[in-house]
């Protein structure tokens, strides 16, 4: 008896845990997935106006494709014990003549135990030693640098250390045009990395990436985008619906960084618009929403931008238009009002670079995607020499990205070649990406999109969006048949009058003349 | 009153009157209360609402303030820096007011500090200025009338021309204390000539300096020039001197050419987003089919999702100076289309001149701050020092266009009898009378239209300052003329009488 009663006590235990088990751990494992590794980016100098300007913002933008948050920081401002928050750092240094003086980082650095990544000179002892560099510090060179399947002929580099010998692993090869001076790229150890040059604009800004890929120990596949920007809901419709169409015949999936319309989302206009999405969508085209343009006014205007992204994703839903993430430059990752406001709506961004920086509210640690694109433009690669099949094997998720803009036939050019090559591009609703407003959550998984969990049928014909629209509301009018007869009434009596008046003018004008010119 | 009492004030008066002419009275009380205002703490001047970037770099002066951005629309700032290194940001504004500004640049200079500005320099030129100007038009309605008429008219004077809703401009990068100042300039220049007092050709140098400030002192004047040259026809043949006539044309003709240049030399980058909202929150709010509306502009219908929108809004679907804007929008319409459309569209363009004059009457803008951070008001506050001209005129003034166009005739309908008089004596100087106050009714109403032609309904209250200024003058000057009986009449019947 008693065993028995043993025996379900513990059979009841082990359904019990069974139930609870799953229950209490997923979300705890789900934690721990979205939960993104962060780095600490210190730098001595953003280098600008010399070739290094910018590469800080590369490095800025290619981390964030590794869904990492990084914490911006100049070495002059570190503070004591700070390395110590971080299990992953990176070290630039731009300016070889002035080494880091700033003594917290310098005795920080040395008891440093996590995975310290060092880019450009003045590297520190620790990673010296523990990579048992040893480097060849040349002031200005020619160099050829290639990485995987890429290789550019001519790079001018001013102060520039190759590597004699080291540990690790080794990315790239840099060999000298002036000498036969011959280095890797890279190196990756256990702990310590070593990156001698980095610049942004040519291969180098590339091949930090492979670098990084190792160095973070990032193993998912990684794909290849076609992205298209700049399209507005006054841009040439018909041409884009063109365009979707050749894309699709080519068998190229794309992807639109559309612009939100904020207001009049009633009206035919803004409803022509996301009627061409749809088509685009149909036509392996998929969406993602653009960021708005930020004013340079001033501003006395408080607009909540997460309402405004809302309505304009509600309103493309409505539709059956899928949007699946955010098209934005870099520099609003590094923003707490457009991270809580606009962003949060998302998982999945593309990055372009900055163009112009319009903060709210700057801040130097950065909000991470779990999926976020590298954008490159086509131009970008035409500098240098490579497999074509080698764009689809970058080690980061990537964006090649155009301007849909008004030059067609650079356009045409660009689409032709995407046409003619032989690179498998990557369609985006193949992957997992969420966009949640309070109304709408739009997902899309295996290829196929969904609305509030609602398969969306791509190939549905498209509406077409009447031109009737009541663009100002009627005024309600009260009384308006009195204040007609009201009116008929007034016009009878004015003619009466002034009909009245003349023939008593007449009459006067008579007696006048009779009595004084008898 | 009883007759002693009569006989008292009468004696006061004759006392008063041999120290101090009404004129005289105005023009102090006007820059004693101004004093106060402007140059007693707290001090009384005008927030920047985003335009003094352009004048203020061009003419060598630049923001010393940290976190400038935080002060904008809200709080008066008195002090500036002045580049000492060169100055990249070459005059990029074709406007008289970088004259003024370059004088009291100077005047710091040599008297204060050759780093830091104070914007008081300028006000004390604009003060100079005003107190002169106000001296000469109580004068030409006050020269040789009774006492009991003169003062009474100097104190309205007063109660109008000291309000703050003015004055605090004094205080301000914007140009509108030159169009102020340079209006009452044009305008007592031209009824002193009338009235025959001063020497015509001083006057006539009056009229000119000051026509030409005011049409060159922002690109919305532009048709100032036009009406003043047309308007001023008559004042050509006030002397039959072949000097004078030669001189006067001369003028005319240059003023024509100033407005023609002035709307010429307007900055493109000015124009955007003024013309932005021309379209937006004009042509196309009040249409009713936006759509067909673009396409009678020969733009793409799509254009219709900017409707209502404005420059301002800090997150937009396009940048406002955008290529595609330049390309496809904003060079399909300008000016002159704009006017087109608005005379074959009447009824729409009823609609926004009522939307137009429900802000005529406005003299201080709503926008922008009075007061100086450290005095420690609220964000934007305004003052209501000496204000009861400018709010009364707010609130009580009926903000519909048929009461601007009532005020208009009446006003016309006023002066008709002895501009006929004139006419038929043949009484040149007389019939300048309402050329001339038609002319700067004309100004007032071309602020109006190029308010909404230009600019829709956006910042109405303070682009139709232009019309506020203009009312109050002619307004004015009606009372002053129904005061001391000259209204039918013209002054010199009386004399000859």
């Amino acid at each position: 008896m008693l065993q028995q009663a043993i025996k379900k006590v513990l059979l009841l235990f082990i359904i019990m845990l069974l139930i609870i088990l799953p229950v209490t751990s997923v979300p705890s494992l789900h934690a721990e997935a979205s939960k993104p590794v962060h780095i600490l980016l210190l730098y001595d100098s953003l280098a600008k106006g010399t070739s290094k300007a910018g590469n800080v913002e590369a490095l800025q933008r290619m981390l964030a494709t590794f869904s990492v948050k990084v914490t911006l920081q100049s070495f002059d401002t570190y503070q004591k014990g700070e390395l110590d928050q971080y299990s992953q750092v990176i070290g630039v240094h731009n300016v070889p003549d002035i080494a880091v003086s700033n003594r917290a980082f310098l005795n920080d650095i040395e008891e440093y135990t996590g995975s310290y990544l060092h880019i450009g000179t003045n590297a520190p002892a620790i990673v010296m030693n523990k990579l048992r560099l040893s480097l060849n510090h040349i002031n200005e060179d020619t160099i050829r640098l290639s990485i995987d399947h890429f290789s550019e002929p001519s790079i001018q580099a001013d102060s520039l250390s190759y590597i004699v010998s080291h540990s690790g692993s080794s990315h790239g090869l840099i060999a000298s045009r002036n000498s036969d001076r011959q280095s890797p790229y890279g190196v990756v150890g256990e702990e310590m990395a070593y990156v001698s040059f980095f610049e942004q604009g040519n291969l180098s800004e590339l091949a930090i990436g492979y670098v990084l890929r190792d160095w973070l120990g990032w193993s998912e596949q990684s794909s290849t985008y076609v992205v298209f920007k700049e399209i507005y809901p006054f841009s040439d419709l018909i041409r884009l619906e063109k365009l979707a169409d050749e894309l699709y015949e080519a068998g190229i999936p794309f992807i639109v960084s559309v612009r939100p319309v904020f207001s009049n989302l009633d009206y035919p206009a803004t409803k022509r618009y996301l009627e061409t999405l749809k088509y685009v969508q149909s036509r392996n085209g998929n969406v993602v929403v653009n960021v708005p343009v930020v004013a340079s006014t001033i501003s006395q205007l408080d607009r909540d931008l997460n309402k405004s992204f809302e309505l304009f994703i509600d309103a493309m839903a409505k539709q059956g238009v899928a949007p699946l993430g955010i098209g934005a430059e870099m520099y609003w990752t590094y923003d707490q009002h457009y991270a809580n406001s606009g962003l949060g709506l998302f998982d999945t961004a593309v990055l372009f670079p900055n163009e112009k920086l319009m903060h709210k509210s700057q801040v130097n640690s950065s909000l991470s995607f779990p999926t976020s694109l590298y954008s490159l433009q086509l131009r970008f690669l035409d500098a240098l020499e490579y497999k074509e099949t080698a764009i689809a094997d970058l080690p980061m998720n990537t964006a090649i990205t155009f301007d849909f803009n008004d030059n067609e036939q650079q356009l045409v050019q660009a689409v032709q070649r995407l046409r003619d090559s032989w690179v498998t591009f990557a369609d985006l609703k193949y992957g997992d990406h969420t966009v949640t407003t309070q109304a709408n959550t739009i997902r899309s998984s295996g290829g196929s999109l969904y609305i509030n969990d609602q398969l969306i049928d791509l190939a549905t014909a498209r509406e077409e969006v009447s031109e009737e629209f009541e663009y100002k509301p009627k005024v309600e009018k009260s009384f308006e048949r009195w204040f007609n007869v009201q009116n008929k009434v007034f016009i009878v009596i004015i003619l009466v009058t002034i009909v009245a008046f003349g023939g008593f003018f007449i009459i006067g004008h008579r007696l006048y003349k009779r009595k004084y010119f008898k | 009153m009883t007759e002693k009492g009569s006989i008292l004030v009468k004696s006061k008066l004759i006392a008063l009157s041999r120290y101090v002419s009404p004129a005289m009275l105005a023009a102090l009380g006007v820059l004693f209360i101004t004093i106060i205002a402007l140059f007693v703490p707290p001090y009384i001047g005008m927030a920047d609402n985003g335009d003094y970037f352009r004048i203020l770099y061009s003419n060598g002066l630049y923001f010393n303030m940290p976190n400038y951005d935080s002060y904008y629309l809200g709080y008066f700032i008195k002090e500036y820096g002045i580049f000492q290194h060169f100055n990249e940001n070459g005059a990029t504004l074709f406007s008289s007011q970088s004259y003024f500004i370059r004088l009291s640049i100077w005047l710091n200079e040599l008297f204060y500090h050759d780093q830091l500005y104070d914007i008081r320099f300028q006000t004390i030129i604009f003060i100079v200025l005003y107190t002169i100007a106000i001296y000469l038009f109580v004068e030409s309605l006050t020269w040789k009338i009774p006492r009991k008429y003169g003062y009474p008219i100097a104190l309205i004077a007063i109660f109008l021309f000291a309000d703050t809703a003015y004055t605090a401009f004094f205080n301000s990068f914007f140009s509108e204390s030159i169009v102020w100042t340079m209006l009452i300039y044009v305008f007592a220049a031209g009824l002193l000539l009338y009235r025959n007092r001063y020497n015509d050709y001083v006057l006539m140098a009056i009229f000119f300096v000051s026509a030409l400030l005011l049409t060159t002192s922002k690109q919305q004047n532009a048709p100032v020039g036009v009406i003043l040259a047309v308007t001023g026809l008559v004042l050509i043949f006030v002397r039959k001197e072949r000097a004078y006539r030669i001189g006067m044309s001369a003028i005319l003709v240059a003023l024509f050419l100033a407005g023609v240049g002035t709307y010429v030399l307007i900055p493109k980058e000015f124009v955007n987003i003024n013309q932005y909202h021309a379209m937006t929150r004009g042509v196309l709010m009040e249409s009713e089919d936006p759509e067909a509306t673009l396409k009678a502009f020969g733009i793409d219908k799509q254009y219709a999702v900017l409707n209502k929108s404005i420059y301002y809004e800090p997150y937009t679907t396009v940048d406002v100076d955008s290529k595609i804007l330049e390309d496809h929008f904003y060079s399909k319409y300008g000016f002159g289309s704009i006017l087109a459309y608005y005379i074959t569209n009447p009824g729409q363009a009823f609609k926004m001149l009522d939307i137009a004059a429900k802000h005529a009457f406005t003299i201080r803008p709503p926008a922008m701050g009075n007061y100086e951070k450290s005095a420690g008001k609220e964000f934007a506050a305004q003052t209501s020092f000496f204000s009861v001209y400018s709010k009364i005129k707010h609130a009580l003034a009926p903000k519909t266009f048929g009461f601007i166009v009532l005020w208009v005739i009446i006003i016309i309908g006023l002066y008709m009898p002895s501009f006929i008089k004139a006419v038929k004596d043949k009484h040149m100087r007389h019939i300048q009378r309402l050329p001339l106050i038609l002319g700067i009714m004309l100004l007032g109403l071309s602020g109006i239209l190029v308010s909404i032609i230009g600019a829709g309904d956006a910042d109405l209250s303070k682009h139709e300052f232009l019309f506020t200024a203009a009312f109050d003058l002619v307004t004015f000057v009606a009372i002053a003329d129904a005061i001391r009986g000259y209204l039918w009449r013209s002054d010199q019947d009386i004399i000859v009488q």
